[in-house]
């Protein structure tokens, strides 16, 4: 069985296949995101949790009755969802530091862009879990109609726009001092055009028809998503090496 | 005995030409920005819709002009220093940055000393104004960014790629806010209004002027920091060779 | 046997490395050479620099001055090709502790896109002690278990050279009875690794390599014959470092 294993393995001098090894990295890093942040459960419920006490904190700071106004809704809602997702973005890269697994994964012949994809996408869904509870409580709690597509679509692209800049900063601001400062400092001025167009879109999506062809802001979104995410891969090399 | 690294060397006259090419920059910005002033405040006559108020304009403007330039600054100092990673690139960055925060604190209290009179409030989210004060948080946070560093050589690359992404993100923030107050329509501060002649001779007079005034802010403290950090490299080195003493 | 090819290059070729950080310098012209599969022992008191160098030559760290080639590669341009035949075992273990060990070995497999993972998760596992508890989390270990983990994980991808940072610090007696095992087994496979480690046990350090290197306050004071290095030795090269205490 040794022999047999031994013949099998050789030292491998260079890649299978450049281009395929990227996806299949991302892969690996993401299957082992899921399983920490799922398996420990302390992110998600901690994003879960603050999410519900920040709709309850201002439903209290603003006197909410039934006919309160879609943009006094739509605002309360994406505080609560941008909040609770910086929360979750400050824990993930420190922790790493501190394990040394972040050394595992610099150590590693992995693109730097790799690690950052995975992380985004673990993000995500860390956002998604917060979301799938908060949107239920905001509906029930203020009585607003959640399940409309275009609401969900809203939700959806501020939710990637957002994650796409907060995972970088999380990555700076993880290896800074006042860390859990520095990241809404840093995120928040930058974001600023997705909460604008996040927060626009749903208050036309709760005040208008359920469907419509998107507007300019869901283009915004959209655009704006796309030209961080590049700029994000390209950069984040830098943000990463020592 | 430790022996000085190479910028001691520099010769007592190269100082005093440096010195004196700085000091005639600060005298021709000190003299433009008077002549500004003097023909903002005597040459030209009272707007016809806000009155003298309106005069801030001229110094408004340039500020303005001057808050995007140095944004810009830091962007290519930030790229090129990622591309090239030198020292001089980062000193540029960040020296832009401070005085960027200076001219966009400026151009803040400008418009809104502006808004008060015409308006009667010392503050309105118009597009502009808002635009301005997240511009004016976009800086700070690079400031905070290198404030806040860890002892390693992070800084300047943490700090450059905010200085890139920032850059990117200011015209994406001026029209959604744009957009935003359009959507929302408000009490608009800041009307250029109509200018005759010699408005528009005093502001091509003031941009000159300013323009000036900023690059002399910036090369004086440029000087500082290039100083500074001279100091700084000599003290490590006398540091490390008091190590073997 | 099998014959191996010439290799050239030798597997680390460092040239007046120095590094230095905001605090001080910690290494000061290092210039040292591996030869393939060689072993080599690296001591030094606290603070020495040994683990600067370390990370330097896994190129986690980038020297202030001087050069590195590894495999005869330069890490600034080639770091993933360098990477790929690097393995590192350091005080932290890089393992997920709400993991199994089974599933951190995968995850490394992964990381280093190896073909056949499965069985070479096995293996290693049971190289080093540890298939029993494959389905274990990591949490659950001893120090010692979790060592034997942290190797097995930096053999798994059959490095040509192994970085140990203090590889015999936290290790249970069972532990220490399997390295030397199990890093002869890892030669016996391919062509054997070669093997730069840290302790301050100058016991164990003759158990796995004949040469050793002291590094005292940055500098290299020793490189030859660990034969000949006694414990007196030792501690006069120590002492004798300079501002040593």
């Amino acid at each position: 069985m040794a022999t047999e294993q031994a013949s099998s393995i050789v030292v491998r001098a260079a890649p299978a296949s450049g281009w395929s090894r990227f996806p299949r990295q991302t892969l690996a890093l993401l299957r082992r995101e899921a399983l920490t942040e799922l398996r420990s459960r302390e992110t998600p419920v901690a994003m879960i949790v603050f999410a519900f006490l920040v709709l309850l904190i201002f439903s209290f700071a603003f006197d909410l009755r039934s006919d309160t106004s879609p943009e006094v809704l739509s605002g309360i809602l994406w505080s609560a969802i941008f909040f609770s997702a910086m929360l979750g973005f400050g824990r993930g890269f420190s922790g790493e530091r501190e394990r040394g697994t972040l050394d595992g994964m610099l150590l590693a012949p992995v693109d730097r862009s790799a690690i950052y994809l995975s992380r985004l996408l673990s993000h995500l869904l860390l956002m998604f879990i917060m979301e799938a509870a908060a949107l239920p409580a905001a509906a029930l709690l203020f009585n607003i109609p959640v399940w409309r597509p275009r609401l969900l679509l809203a939700v959806l692209l501020g939710t990637v726009g957002f994650a796409v800049v907060g995972t970088l900063f999380a990555a700076i601001a993880a290896n800074s001092r006042a860390r859990d400062v520095l990241l809404p400092v840093l995120v928040l001025p930058v974001s600023v055009p997705i909460v604008i167009a996040s927060v626009e879109e749903t208050v036309a999506a709760l005040s208008g028809p359920s469907l419509l062809p998107p507007l300019p802001w869901m283009r915004l979104s959209a655009g704006y998503t796309l030209l961080f995410f590049i700029l994000s891969m390209v950069l984040f090399e830098h943000v990463c090496e020592e | 005995m430790a022996v000085l690294a190479a910028p001691a060397r520099r010769r007592a006259s190269d100082a005093t030409s440096r010195n004196g090419w700085l000091l005639i920059l600060n005298g021709a910005a000190a003299l433009l920005v008077l002549a500004t002033l003097v023909a903002a405040l005597a040459l030209t006559p009272p707007e016809r819709v806000e009155g003298n108020v309106f005069r801030i304009f001229y110094v408004h403007v340039p500020l303005a002009w001057l808050m995007y330039v140095a944004f810009f600054v830091v962007f290519a100092a930030s790229a090129l220093y990622l591309w090239k990673r030198s020292d001089t690139w980062d000193r540029v960055a960040r020296v832009s940055a401070e005085v960027g925060l200076l001219f966009t604190t400026l151009v803040l209290i400008s418009g809104s000393i502006w808004g008060r009179p015409v308006w009667g409030v010392w503050w309105t989210w118009d597009a502009r104004l808002t635009t301005t004060l997240v511009l004016w948080f976009i800086y700070l946070a690079y400031l905070l960014l290198r404030a806040y560093a860890q002892e390693g050589g992070q800084a300047p690359r943490y700090a450059a790629v905010l200085g890139i992404i920032g850059f990117v993100d200011v015209p994406i923030v001026q029209f959604s806010v744009t957009w935003w107050r359009t959507l929302h329509p408000q009490s608009t501060v800041l009307e250029s209004g109509h200018l005759s002649g010699s408005m528009l001779a005093t502001l091509f007079l003031s941009l000159i002027a300013f323009t000036v005034f900023g690059l002399a802010i910036f090369l004086q403290r440029f000087r500082l920091e290039t100083l500074r950090d001279h100091a700084r490299a000599l003290r490590q080195q006398l540091d490390d060779e008091e190590g073997f003493a | 046997m099998t014959a191996e090819p010439p290799t050239a290059a030798p597997v680390v070729a460092s040239e007046q490395v120095s590094h230095r950080f905001q605090a001080g310098a910690v290494l000061r012209g290092i210039s040292l050479q591996v030869q393939v599969g060689e072993h080599v022992a690296l001591l030094g008191p606290n603070g020495a620099g040994k683990t600067t160098l370390l990370r330097i030559l896994a190129t986690l760290l980038r020297p202030t001055s001087g050069q590195v080639r590894l495999f005869g590669l330069d890490p600034a341009a080639s770091s993933m090709a360098i990477r790929r035949r690097i393995g590192v075992v350091a005080h932290h273990t890089m393992l997920y502790p709400e993991l199994t060990s089974r599933e951190n070995l995968r995850y490394y497999a992964g990381l280093y896109d190896l073909d056949d993972p499965e069985p070479r998760v096995q293996a290693a596992l049971a190289e080093v002690g540890l298939a029993a508890k494959a389905n274990a989390l990591v949490r659950s270990f001893s120090r010692g278990m979790q060592q034997r983990l942290s190797l097995g994980r930096a053999l798994l991808h059959e490095p040509e050279l192994l970085l140990l940072d203090e590889p015999d610090a936290g290790l249970d007696a069972r532990a220490l009875d399997l390295l030397p095992h199990t890093l002869a087994r890892a030669g016996e496979r391919g062509a054997p690794p070669a093997i730069v480690f840290t302790t301050h046990q100058i016991g164990h350090a003759a158990e796995l390599a004949r040469r050793v290197v002291v590094i005292v306050a940055g500098r290299l004071v020793f490189d030859g014959d660990i034969r000949s290095l006694d414990s007196g030795r030792l501690a006069a090269l120590y002492g004798a470092g300079p501002g040593g205490n």
